[in-house]
């Protein structure tokens, strides 16, 4: 039993692992961009065929990221990091409370960066000589000595081996927050149009209903447009009831949120709202008089005779040519004929003259509904947080490395010279260029 | 006082896009020449295409409050494609004044004058200033753009580093063990690529970070897997990888180059092919 645990343990303390499944998280995230996530299953079956439908959809490549096997990826990853740093940190920890500050000569000169320094006078002298030197240009060394000779320590960048594991630790925190996100949050879209109120929202990917512990009205919806007909700005009066108690009112706008008891509501949209009122000029009759005539949406107008219109649809841009009104043509209660209408061109119409009468449309009154996302999620703040600690990280990692410098004076009086040797661990290149300046340094230093 | 007028700014970045051309013949005659004053003359006439191109994002800037839209010239297509030779051109600049890296001003300028004869002659790319739709409206706009893009920015410059070190290795082995004179050594392009894709790395995280900060004050959703957010993701991962095997298998040198300029096509995918191919939310509105 305790082998088996020990050899997972062992599967996910090793950093090709981790390098395996980032290739293989890589490899599966591209597919999820290039099949488009979370439409309906019958645009897939018209875009796919039933039989590579049914395949994908068994990988559950139609919402992939979600999927039981992306997930165990994900899951996967992150015991890989909790296990890589769980195994390293206390022998890092070791390493800075204990720090070998004594090597054998083999290894020194096993190092790249050595040289080894004559001198003259005494060790002794040597030894302050140097302290006093290695102070002024890199750091005050730490002194110990053996029965071979006398050694010096140098060592920078101490912060640096941290960086890594205080990265991995903020990846952990994340991961905490959209656990804590995904047990105790939700995501959820609301409808209102003006006036209308509601305390029950639907949940973004699964439509759940949710009741709300308080109720969300939305007093005004206001659209505002650029010349263009782009959307300018849209913006919702909401006011928050708890029972029949107003206890908070904002005007919303995108970016603009409101947040209560923990729950906060955004501008997310806005949508075109059932019944509008139309405006329509009516032209011909017996007089040819011209009248103008304002219509909700399915209101019957009697025109003569037996003859009556209506507004069956409305388009706020038909095919691209604007706003568009689909109008029926009654003889009594018979549908007869229908006939498309134009906003911005007059001239053309679908249908014939109607009794004799022509007919305009002039515009219409848009009403909409806006469209709210309210979501909750008490996991973000550590979301954020690990983001925080994450840069943090990489910057200590990244802007310092470590290296040390022994310095080994032996204790024999045929040897008048010293060696110097150091290593780091990253950033070879400047190590090099720093270890040369110092013994420069250091020769111009100890020789005066 | 000078007049701001309607095409003070394409104007402006036009002549920029000529002059970043002037500079990438002076450093290319340089490299074929040897001539060390062809590379000033580049580097100079670089930096006034830069100054340029400066001053036409400044009057785009200006000229958005004309148009009663004011916002920073960062937001369609033309003004990304500007932007990121802007901050390529301002990379480069900054790091040669550090490093000395003048050679690698051959590849910068005809990357800068690629990104802006794209923005200026193709016509898929309006060059006109367009207002914001709402969801932009937000100061995490200008975070989010400038960390992101900075990030592409030094991953550029860490590509043609690689490149240069893929040269220069590939003269050294072929011409038993002479070194080209005229591109700095390869321990040094190593190293620089190196420290470039960090510096990239970090600024990318900063970059997806300020975006997931922005959809959650828009949506409430700091992640939604859009496939602008998951190749920005992928790109991160890929040179994650490439920093691991570097520390933990001391990968360098020429395996290192070549995954360095591989990496480089994941940004360029993500920053161009996202929106040329893929659908989703960074449409850059440019219908």
């Amino acid at each position: 039993m305790d082998k088996i645990v020990d050899k997972i343990w062992r599967f996910f303390s090793s950093v090709k692992l981790a390098i395996v499944l980032i290739l293989i998280i890589i490899a599966t995230a591209i597919i999820g961009t290039v099949i488009q996530q979370g439409l309906p299953d019958e645009m897939y079956m018209k875009h796919y065929g039933m039989s590579v439908f049914h395949v994908l959809n068994a990988f559950d490549l139609f919402d992939m990221y979600h999927s039981w096997w992306f997930e165990l990826l994900l899951m996967m990853f992150i015991v890989n990091v909790i296990v890589c740093t769980w195994e390293r940190l206390p022998a890092i920890f070791k390493m800075f409370s204990n720090p070998k500050l004594k090597l054998p000569v083999e290894h020194l000169n096993a190092f790249k960066e050595k040289a080894t320094i004559p001198y003259n006078g005494s060790r002794q002298t040597l030894i302050k000589n140097l302290q006093q030197k290695l102070k002024e240009i890199y750091k005050s060394p730490i002194h110990d000595d053996s029965k071979e000779g006398d050694y010096l320590y140098l060592e920078k960048g101490r912060i640096a081996r941290f960086g890594p594991y205080v990265t991995h630790i903020s990846l952990i925190i994340i991961f905490v927050g959209v656990l804590i996100g995904s047990f105790f949050g939700f995501e959820s879209y609301l409808n209102l149009v003006p006036g209308e109120s509601s305390d029950v929202v639907r949940t973004l990917r699964t439509n759940e209903k949710i009741t709300l512990p308080f109720t969300i009205k939305c007093n005004h919806f206001n659209v505002e447009f650029y010349n263009s007909g782009i959307p300018k700005a849209y913006k919702s009066d909401l006011s928050i009831l708890s029972g029949n108690t107003l206890v908070a009112r904002k005007v919303i706008d995108v970016n603009k949120p409101l947040t209560y008891k923990g729950i906060t509501i955004y501008q997310a949209s806005y949508g075109q709202a059932g019944a509008s009122n139309f405006s329509l000029a009516l032209q011909g009759g017996d007089h040819n008089v011209e009248n103008d005539v304002s219509l909700n949406l399915h209101q019957l107008y009697h025109i003569a005779g037996d003859t009556s219109i209506e507004v069956l649809d409305y388009a706020q841009n038909y095919q691209g040519f604007g706003p568009t009104i689909l109008v029926g043509v009654y003889k009594g209660s018979k549908l007869m004929n229908t006939g498309i209408y134009l906003q911005k061109y007059p001239d053309f119409h679908g249908a014939e003259r109607v009794d004799g009468y022509t007919i305009k449309f002039l515009k219409a009154d848009e009403s909409f509904y806006t469209g709210l996302q309210v979501a909750k999620d008490p996991g973000a703040p550590y979301v954020a947080a690990g983001a925080i600690v994450l840069i943090v990280g990489l910057i200590m990692s990244f802007f310092s490395y470590r290296r040390r410098i022994w310095i080994f004076i032996p204790d024999s009086p045929s040897s008048q010279s010293f060696v110097i040797a150091g290593v780091a661990d990253r950033n070879k290149y400047s190590f090099e260029m720093e270890f040369e300046k110092i013994v420069q340094e250091i020769k111009k230093g100890v020789n005066v | 006082m000078m007049h701001i007028g309607h095409q003070t700014n394409t104007l402006l970045l036009s002549i920029a896009t000529f002059v970043y051309v002037v500079a990438m013949f002076f450093y290319l005659f340089g490299l074929v020449f040897k001539k060390k004053y062809l590379d000033i003359a580049g580097f100079v006439v670089f930096v006034v295409g830069f100054l340029i191109e400066t001053a036409g994002l400044a009057a785009r800037w200006v000229e958005s409050y004309h148009l009663d839209y004011g916002h920073i010239p960062i937001t369609n297509l033309y003004e990304s494609l500007i932007f990121l030779s802007w901050t390529i051109a301002l990379t480069y600049i900054i790091v040669d004044l550090k490093y000395k890296i003048r050679k690698l001003g051959f590849p910068v300028s005809l990357t800068a004058f690629i990104f802006m004869a794209y923005a200026s002659f193709s016509p898929d790319v309006s060059s006109r200033i367009e207002p914001l739709v709402p969801a932009l409206k937000s100061n995490w706009l200008v975070f989010h753009v400038i960390t992101s893009f900075f990030g592409y920015a030094f991953f550029a410059l860490a590509f043609g580093a690689s490149v240069f070190y893929l040269i220069s290795d590939w003269y050294t082995r072929h011409t038993n063990g002479k070194v080209l004179a005229y591109l700095p050594s390869t321990k040094i392009l190593d190293d620089m690529s190196y420290k470039l894709i960090i510096i990239g790395e970090i600024l990318l995280a900063i970059g997806i970070i300020t975006g997931a900060a922005w959809a959650d004050y828009a949506w409430g959703r700091y992640w939604s897997w859009d496939p602008k957010e998951t190749w920005s993701l992928i790109t991160f991962l890929i040179y994650v990888v490439y920093l691991h095997l570097r520390y933990s298998w001391g990968w360098h040198g020429r395996a290192a180059a070549i995954f360095a300029i591989v990496g480089f096509g994941f940004v360029l995918f993500t920053y161009l092919g996202v929106n040329l191919v893929l659908s989703g939310l960074h449409s850059y509105g440019s219908a």
